[in-house]
């Protein structure tokens, strides 16, 4: 049982409206999405999973600043 | 997630139980054959025991004795129930083994003492079992969410009440959390409010990394954002509010219905009101016809019909005297009648100057000669002559007293029967009246014309503030090109830059694929339970008779029963039971489908209130296995002997495992053999919908043409 599953197929879908900033962006980006969902079945408070959210965006923002050279 | 074995030891009367489940994509169905008592609803719940421990069991169950009430008092006994299932983690399918131990001692009654309970989670490795990293309960809740665990664990009775919810607040709660469970949106909602909450930090700080212009717009920006959630939360409360009074709209109609199920109070007054009018005009009709009858009893056509025999011979004896002419043919008044016209009974001219007029004046004149009783005689023939002759016209027209006392006595009785019969029905009504809380009925009535003025309120202020939201979005989407304006025109950290925009890129990601899964998805789920819906009830909306058009999904996720002719049937109140089952079951079945989720559908008793082409084509429906591009699943049936009937063909061609549950307590008026066991327990044989053997064999199972196992 994977309650996320179709909404992982159909973001896989939705990411070709989403600017391609560098070749595995989409591909990167719903994995971050997985992730970020993840983050709910881990038992974490509100707070500390926003924490956790923020942790794991600013670690891939990072990472594409760092692909597009900025 | 399929179930491939299961083992009970001392749950209830499962004493040492072992069920193996179907995992043959081709053949899914499971079915447990197992009559009243026999261990059904044990099967179940220790089920639910073994994944989720007592909170998974049934409300007002938690604080229960796991163990047989005639287990020996003070004698602990070790409870296990150990389940065995494999599921597709992406990599191939895994079996994992669940073990689920507890220590209780019977204290005699209801009272017991519970030991800790244990659990584990072993994953099967080639290397063998190996017990699974973290908490055994929250990795199988990822498993099997608990909460919907009426999904995949329930009864006949549950699968029915699936719809209505369990209280009128949780109207088709149900519906609506398996749906956003299942097709992730709960979860892609908290996601979308996380991302957002990161979007608003990271451009406070790229604000405030660049100066007062873009600290301002992001200022302003952050304001109209604060102000949308504000209003969007107020939208929720009040959504929630309308579904809340809809719901107790829905009640109070309901109760309304049933005290007016004996009559509407206001319709049986006005009933009464009328039948009573009606009594008023019926004995009026009976006294014009008791006048009728009193002026017809005092006629002569009365004398012509009671003595026309004696009148008949007088006018006979009258007749012959004036043939004779001893009593004249004519009355003095018939001829002073004829000279004052001027002409005679044969047509002859006796005007004045007319010869035959002295004639008849000689006549006359003779007339008067005669003696008084000759004239009494001539009174009498003449009279006598016309009642004669109207009493045969009366007769030719059946109008003689004799038809007229038929057809007025014939209009009494009825006239007597319409009284008798609006009497009855004003004793009736009044009655009926009587047993109305009239009292109960006006507060219902009242308290319904207050839920639909709130509920108007309610939608009123919704209106007004969808208004206001769609005001702010205009206004947050001029806020946020001005913020980016700004931060074009500022030196911005870029990499703040970056990090903001990959999390709105990710933000936009949640919502359009929250769009497609809430209306496209949704719609499929739609389109598919209506499908096996009406396949299910048999229902073609194209032929004269049917009853449902179509069910559906509403934008709000709920179930909605459309019927010819555009009506509406409230699936809760209006829908009947074995229809609302079938409702039910076309809804989990399509959900799991288009969520594409693999999980066991675990259904006790499911076929009692279902019979004929129903029940044929509902098992036919919730056994037939997966197309190719739909995943597996399982569906395990608990059925008594009566539920099997007439279906066991199609049975035998979906099931992959069948056994047979029976308890020694049903020895020996129901069961044949005596298992020399001295209290009561349930046990597992083999046998399958068309054996017996030494431990199942039942006294009617000649009946249900059984023939034993190995024999």
């Amino acid at each position: 049982m994977n309650p996320i599953l179709q909404a992982v197929v159909v973001a896989k879908q939705q990411v070709s409206d989403i600017e391609v900033r560098y070749p595995t962006y989409h591909t990167e980006l719903v994995n971050t999405l997985v992730e970020v969902i993840q983050k709910q079945s881990e038992g974490l408070s509100d707070q500390k999973r926003r924490t956790e959210v923020s942790q794991l965006l600013d670690a891939f923002g990072s990472t594409v600043a760092s692909k597009q050279g900025r | 997630m399929q179930l491939k074995y299961a083992e009970f030891h001392n749950f209830k009367l499962l004493e040492n139980v072992r069920l193996e489940f179907s995992t043959n994509r081709s053949l899914p169905l499971t079915v447990i054959r197992a009559e009243n008592g026999s261990g059904k609803t044990s099967v179940l719940w220790a089920l639910l025991w073994g994944f989720y421990g007592t909170r998974g069991l049934p409300a007002g169950a938690h604080e229960l004795r796991l163990t047989s009430s005639a287990a020996p008092i003070d004698a602990p006994v070790d409870i296990q129930v150990i389940v065995e299932f494999e599921r597709d983690d992406g990599h191939g399918k895994t079996a994992y083994r669940m073990i689920r131990t507890v220590q209780e001692t019977p204290r005699g009654g209801d009272r017991f003492e519970r030991g800790p309970v244990k659990v584990r989670l072993l994953r099967r490795t080639p290397a063998g079992l190996v017990d699974v990293d973290g908490d055994p309960e929250a990795v199988v809740a990822k498993f099997l969410p608990p909460r919907l665990k009426s999904i995949f664990f329930t009864d006949g009775d549950d699968v029915q009440r699936f719809i209505s919810g369990e209280s009128i607040h949780g109207r088709q709660n149900r519906v609506h959390e398996a749906i956003r469970a299942l097709l992730g949106l709960d979860s892609l909602g908290v996601a979308r409010d996380d991302v957002e909450n990161v979007v608003a930090k990271l451009r406070r700080e790229t604000a405030k990394s660049a100066g007062s212009d873009l600290e301002s717009a992001e200022k302003h920006l952050s304001e109209i954002t604060e102000a949308i959630a504000t209003k969007t939360t107020e939208l929720d409360a009040l959504t929630e509010r309308r579904s809340r009074i809809a719901s107790e709209k829905a009640a109070i109609q309901k109760e309304l219905n049933e005290v007016r199920g004996i009559g509407n109070i206001d319709e049986i007054n006005a009933e009464i009101k009328s039948r009573e009018g009606e009594l008023a005009r019926l004995e009026s009709a009976e006294d014009a016809i008791l006048t009728s009858m009193r002026i017809a009893i005092n006629s002569q056509d009365a004398s012509w019909a009671l003595a026309s025999e004696s009148l008949l011979s007088g006018y006979d004896i009258l007749n012959g005297l004036a043939d004779r002419r001893i009593i004249p043919g004519t009355s003095i008044e018939v001829l002073t009648d004829r000279l004052d016209i001027g002409t005679c009974i044969c047509g002859t001219d006796i005007s004045d100057g007319q010869s035959a007029r002295a004639h008849v004046e000689t006549l006359r004149s003779e007339q008067r000669k005669v003696s008084e009783s000759r004239s009494r005689q001539t009174q009498t023939f003449h009279a006598a002559r016309m009642g004669r002759a109207t009493y045969q016209g009366q007769l030719e027209d059946r109008t003689d007293f004799a038809h007229r006392r038929t057809e007025l006595l014939t209009q009494y009785a009825e006239n007597r029967d319409a009284i008798k019969n609006a009497g009855l029905r004003i004793e009736v009504l009044k009655e009926k009246r009587a047993g109305i809380d009239e009292e109960r009925v006006r507060t219902l009535a009242s308290r319904l014309e207050n839920a639909e003025r709130k509920l108007t309120d309610v939608s009123e202020s919704i209106g007004r503030l969808e208004g206001s939201l769609a005001d702010l979005e205009d206004r947050a989407k001029l806020a946020t090109d001005a913020y980016e304006k700004a931060e074009r025109a500022s030196k911005v950290n870029q990499t703040l830059r970056t990090k903001r925009l990959v999390a709105e890129d990710l933000k936009t990601l949640i919502s359009n694929t929250l769009s497609v899964l809430e209306s496209q998805y949704v719609e499929r789920v739609s389109t598919r339970m209506n499908d096996m819906f009406m396949e299910v009830v048999g229902s073609d909306p194209e032929l004269a008779g049917a009853v449902f058009r179509r069910v559906c999904l509403s934008d709000g996720f709920d179930i909605m029963v459309h019927t010819i002719g555009d009506g509406h049937l409230d699936p809760d109140f209006e829908v009947n039971g074995a229809s609302q089952r079938a409702l039910t079951l076309s809804f989990i079945w399509a959900l799991m489908e288009v969520s594409g989720q693999t999980a066991p559908r675990i259904i006790d008793t499911p076929l009692g209130m279902t019979a004929g082409g129903v029940k044929q084509r509902m098992v036919e429906a919730i056994t037939r296995p997966p197309s190719e591009s739909d995943p597996p699943f399982q569906v395990v049936l608990l059925l008594t002997r009566s539920e099997l009937r007439d279906i066991e063909t199609l049975l035998e061609q979906r099931a992959g495992a069948t056994q047979t549950l029976s308890s020694n307590k049903d020895y020996p008026v129901d069961l044949t053999h005596d298992w020399k066991v001295e209290y009561p327990v349930i046990r597992a044989c083999a046998c399958n919908i068309r054996q017996f053997c030494d431990v199942c064999q039942r006294r009617y199972d000649d009946e249900h043409g059984l023939i034993a196992r190995g024999g």
